[in-house]
């Protein structure tokens, strides 16, 4: 075997050793087996990275669709400058590059005293260690007339694939002159600065396309991530464009009428021509079929290996799980991912996991040419995870043209290396 | 993906051969993932082993010495940046000895 060998050449070449080494040995058993449920950013970050850190493992991912449309870029998709395509990610680079077992199905039970998850299409699957990472559900009874049917005419569009077409379908068919709402949710959700990097996105398409329009924004917050660089941004984008109303300016939407496409607050009701509702969020469906969550719906989790609070050898990562300072964000849940899978491969080993550190890097856009951040150095401890203090943090406000600009061309970097690090 | 680590590859295949070798060492390996482990936090910006695919450098081709130099110079703020400043700040000198290791190890130089 030569030692210049790619990973991928290396990856075949342990296989067939694996295959050997079948016949049983004295002090080595069969792989252990390590199942992830999920093919997000959690999820398929760790199923490469368990075979990455430790290629001895039998890694098998299970995900109920063929391919994954990432949430982040989505927005674009809305703003008319990217295709769904381009962010959907299949899996076959994990099964044919990396060595994972790809299983399309939907885990519907997991039995923690026997180790083994059933799979709606009848399949059991035997782990060593499950890594759960089931990104969010919505809390639809939080707003009254709005459920997953409704949403087939009202998008949320917090998945993205079928509900981004449909909200980019109906930003088409507006005439000009029209008003867009977007309610976000309440803390917390599913990537804290979207809304406002979809209003953003909304409003480039509306300048160019349909420029009488107008985007209202009813916000259940009175804050938001990144508000001041995004206030900066609309100002001197998009003039007049955007009206964000935050909660204590009765903001809140309570109702929908799907039939009259109005929303409802507490002493207003808002007639919208598009309307984008983001209900309260919760973790994904799973982790609540297999007693994961907490009483407010998510996953707590031992900091440094992720693993479940709740139930040994299980772990949560990504949008799911409670870390702490960190975001519900796809970087965080990548990196969560990385530090998971490392702690997994050294417990298999019989070694102690390494203190980890994280990061996280979040862009936004507010036009395809003007980026802004936020990003953050994270260090574990008892209480969780901290941002390193004194590093981190927003872009800085008052900056030039070429400054956005710049922060816009590694947003789109980021996003295709990031893809890449994941699906690739 | 054309690089892989040297030190981890012996590892694997120490792993690999298990049949005739009784064990790996633990704490090589372990040491081995620390590196790994905070190296990886590059990738996402960087590309995967650090092959940048994007407009972002990469950082697959660069020794030990160069990379905690220009980490220190977007610390300092001698080299100027948009958003290595504010993370460089968070990481301590061992850890940027460990990115410039994991980088320096990959066998494409």
């Amino acid at each position: 075997m030569s030692i210049k060998g790619t990973r991928r050449q290396f990856l075949k070449t342990a296989g067939a050793l694996g295959a050997v080494s079948t016949v049983p040995m004295i002090g080595c058993g069969a792989a252990p087996k390590v199942v992830v449920i999920g093919g997000g950013f959690g999820g398929a970050t760790a199923a490469k990275y368990v075979k990455w850190f430790g290629p001895e493992i039998d890694v098998t991912l299970i995900e109920p669709n063929k391919t994954y449309t990432t949430c982040p870029f989505s927005n674009l998709v809305l703003g008319g400058v990217r295709s769904l395509a381009s962010i959907t990610h299949d899996f076959v680079p994990m099964a044919e590059d990396h060595g994972v077992h790809v299983v399309q199905d939907l885990v519907v039970a997991v039995e923690h005293r026997k180790k083994m998850v059933k799979t709606q299409g009848g399949k059991t699957l035997a782990y060593d260690h499950l890594i759960v990472s089931p990104g969010i559900d919505f809390r639809f009874e939080t707003i009254e007339g709005y459920d997953a049917t409704v949403a087939e005419t009202i998008p949320h569009a917090w998945k993205a694939g079928p509900q981004t077409a449909l909200l980019r379908k109906q930003l088409e068919a507006m005439k000009d002159g029209g008003t867009v709402i977007i309610a976000p949710p309440p803390n917390p959700f599913r990537c804290p600065p979207g809304p406002y990097e979809r209003a953003s996105m909304i409003a480039h398409y509306l300048k160019r396309h349909k420029p009488k329009s107008k985007i209202l924004i009813l916000d259940a917050k009175d804050k938001f991530s990144k508000k001041g660089l995004f206030t900066e941004g609309w100002k001197s984008q998009y003039p007049g464009l955007i009206e964000w109303v935050p909660a204590s300016k009765d903001g809140r939407v309570l109702r929908v009428d799907a039939k009259a496409m109005t929303v409802h607050t507490e002493f207003e009701s808002h007639k919208g021509d598009v309307i984008n509702i983001i209900p309260a969020q919760t973790a994904g469906k799973i982790a609540h079929t297999a007693a994961l969550t907490n009483q407010f719906g998510w996953c707590p989790v031992k900091f440094d290996t992720f693993e479940s609070t709740i139930l040994d050898n299980i772990h949560v990562l990504g949008d799911a799980s409670i870390a702490t300072k960190m975001p519900k964000s796809g970087n965080a849940a990548n990196t969560q991912a990385k530090v998971c899978a490392a702690a997994v491969v050294a417990v298999l080993r019989g070694e102690t996991p390494s203190v980890p550190t994280t990061s996280n890097t979040c862009y936004s856009l507010i036009t395809p040419n003007y980026g802004i951040s936020v990003t953050a150095v994270y260090r574990v401890s008892a209480k969780g995870y901290t941002p390193v203090a004194g590093a981190g943090g927003l872009s800085p406000m008052g900056e030039g043209a070429k400054f956005h600009e710049l922060e816009a061309r590694y947003a789109r970097g980021w996003y295709a290396n990031t893809a890449k690090d994941i699906w690739g | 993906m054309r690089t892989h680590q040297p030190f981890r590859f012996g590892l694997i295949l120490a792993a690999a051969l298990a049949v005739a070798v009784p064990t790996v060492s633990a704490e090589a390996a372990s040491k081995v993932a620390r590196a790994d482990l905070i190296a990886s936090n590059c990738f996402n910006c960087h590309g995967f082993e650090g092959e940048s695919i994007g407009v972002i450098d990469g950082l697959h081709d660069m020794s030990a010495k160069a990379l905690v130099k220009k980490m220190n110079e977007f610390r300092s703020g001698a080299k100027p940046s948009t958003i290595m400043k504010r993370i460089a700040k968070g990481y301590t000198a061992d850890e940027i000895q460990a990115m410039g290791r994991y980088f320096e190890s990959l066998d494409n130089k």
